[in-house]
């Protein structure tokens, strides 16, 4: 398989911080790709620079071939990448359908058209009513999006995602927050609305990553420690000590005492 | 409010209007003409700070430089149609708003808002010192005698009061239902994401510069088509018609009628315009009423007048749903 996404070398410093530092990775079409580590190891900030948030300090990142790193968001988006983010980012003002809609509209290159009303456009209002429904948010299409429970806006979050219908998904810990049972429902629905893209997801939900990944990049201080598949990384000597180790022990450390 | 309402009641608005110069005098009409004028600026100024979040404090430069733009076609060439003056003042309305949006709309916050208010003020000065082209603090002035030219329906004064009355009410008519359109267009619908979120409308792939560009460009035609009719009625052009002051104005009647509703600035020309005349009839002082009212209005009703009617009325509804039940 082709990489979609590669990274080359790629540096991010905040002054004197090296927040990442010389990461190499290659995302291949078609794979889950989670990325995992512990806290502050600078997953977010590399989402970050994949979706041109930040440019990198040193390095290249190519998207099928086309360079985009110090691209401005919005044309990376256009591209054929989308993302999700860490802390709900919805129209919180806005109706359910019209955050939804934002999204399909954009995807349509239509979001800079006035020649015509929006109310008019038939594909826009089919597609947002089937987006909709896939995430199952149909019956609160009408209510205010900061007023859904938290577990929903998780799903309307995911929804601005996927209407754009991008080759590469990229989630930023799309479970954080939720309860097991809503987690299982989210990671259900991740599994049904990325089927045939390529998935890049941060999570610290290991039984959500070892069931859903594909591959496994395992970050720790701005470095990539491992790459593998969930087996190989669970095997990882040096990703035990950093960040699994407690999590795979034989016995808990309680029953030793 | 239920749509066959809404229409009845725009429909009562506009007979009242048509039939306002049968039973109302000079003074009455005069003052309504320089309302609707104001209302379209301040539609203009609702579509940057109502509905896209922008807080522009230099407004009145597109007004004024549709203005001096109608007035130095209406001074220097005899030989254009009045009607084409008025096209070329909001065509260069919109010119300044591309111009001064590509420059200011880099920034952000309090930022962008001082850089509106530094462009305006320029706009200002060159108005002031440029004596040759402008006429400095004198204005421009001299071109009552002119006529508008109809097909079919002959000659107008330009000093003739009802005629420009329903002049200006045909163009604000207009003005209202493509501003109206505006915000159900994809952009308008884009502009009101980028208030709502912009970091996500940003994410969505949305190039939320151009959009606020083309918004730009959009006020700017319409505060120079106002600034335009603005100076036709006054008969004259002079700095102060563009200087910070008269931005600050904007302000003070999109937050009166409500600033974030579509019919607030139109609400808030009509209570302004009348209470200053009104109150500076009776004082010299009218300022510091007007101060005392509006810090009032911005203390007990952020939302403004028409804020304050749609929460009666739905309190009126809420109280009837109680004693259904």
């Amino acid at each position: 398989m082709t990489p979609i996404l590669r990274l080359n070398g790629v540096s991010k410093h905040f002054g004197g911080i090296r927040v990442i530092d010389d990461v190499n990775l290659e995302i291949l079409e078609g794979e889950r790709h989670a990325l995992i580590g512990p806290n502050g190891a600078g997953k977010s900030t590399l989402f970050n620079l994949m979706t041109g948030f930040y440019s990198p300090t040193r390095g290249s990142i190519h998207f099928k071939e086309k360079r985009i790193d110090g691209l401005a968001p919005y044309k990376i988006i256009r591209l054929g990448i989308a993302r999700s983010f860490q802390i709900i980012n919805i129209f919180k003002g806005m109706q359910v359908y019209e955050n939804i809609r934002n999204a399909v509209v954009a995807k349509h290159h239509y979001s800079l058209m006035f020649d015509r009303m929006l109310g008019s456009l038939n594909e826009v209002r089919k597609e947002t009513e089937y987006i909709l429904s896939r995430i199952h948010l149909k019956p609160f299409q009408n209510e205010l999006a900061g007023t859904l429970g938290y577990g929903q806006q998780r799903a309307l979050e995911l929804g601005l995602t996927i209407a754009l219908d991008p080759e590469l998904v990229l989630l930023d810990e799309p479970g954080a927050g939720l309860t097991p049972d809503e987690t299982r429902e989210i990671v259900r629905l991740i599994r049904e609305v990325t089927a045939g893209k390529t998935l890049v997801i941060v999570e610290h939900d290991m039984d959500v990553v070892f069931d859903l990944a594909d591959r496994i990049s395992v970050l720790n201080r701005g470095t990539i420690l491992a790459t593998g598949t969930p087996e190989e990384i669970k095997r990882n000597e040096a990703v035990k000590e950093v960040y699994l180790g407690s999590l795979f022990e034989e016995k808990p450390l309680w029953q030793e005492r | 409010m239920n749509r066959s309402v809404q229409g009845a009641g725009i429909l009562f608005i506009l007979i009242l209007a048509v039939m306002c110069p049968w039973f109302m005098g000079k003074f009455h009409i005069y003052l309504l003409t320089e309302i609707m004028i104001y209302s379209m600026l301040g539609l203009s100024y609702y579509l940057l700070l109502g509905h896209t979040g922008l807080l522009s404090l230099g407004h009145a430069a597109y007004f004024g430089i549709g203005g001096y733009t109608t007035a130095l076609f209406l001074h220097g060439m005899p030989g254009v149609p009045v009607s084409l003056t008025l096209l070329f003042g909001a065509i260069s309305g919109l010119l300044a708003g591309f111009l001064i949006g590509s420059m200011v709309l880099r920034l952000t916050k309090i930022y962008f808002s001082f850089a509106t208010l530094a462009f305006g003020q320029m706009v200002w000065a060159i108005a002031w010192k440029w004596r040759g082209l402008t006429g400095g603090d004198d204005g421009l002035t001299g071109w009552s005698a002119r006529e508008f030219v109809f097909p079919f329906l002959g000659r107008f004064s330009l000093t003739h009061v009802t005629f420009l009355y329903y002049f200006v009410l045909l163009i604000t008519v207009i003005t209202i239902g493509v501003c109206w359109c505006f915000t159900r267009t994809p952009l308008g619908n884009t502009l009101a994401a980028v208030k709502s979120n912009p970091t996500r409308t940003n994410f969505l792939g949305i190039n939320i510069n151009a959009a606020k560009l083309m918004l730009f460009g959009f006020t700017g035609l319409i505060a120079g088509l106002s600034g335009s009719l603005f100076i036709l009625f006054k008969k004259m052009v002079a700095p102060n018609f563009l200087d910070m002051f008269m931005s600050f104005d904007v302000v003070v009647m999109s937050v009166i009628g409500g600033y974030s509703s579509f019919l607030g600035p139109i609400v808030g020309s009509f209570v302004y315009v009348y209470m200053v005349e009104y109150i500076s009839a009776v004082t010299d002082r009218w300022q510091l009423i007007m101060g005392v009212f509006f810090m009032l209005l911005v203390l007990f009703y952020p939302k403004g007048l028409v804020g304050m009617f749609k929460d009666v009325l739905k309190r009126r509804i809420f109280l009837k749903r109680k004693v259904c039940s």
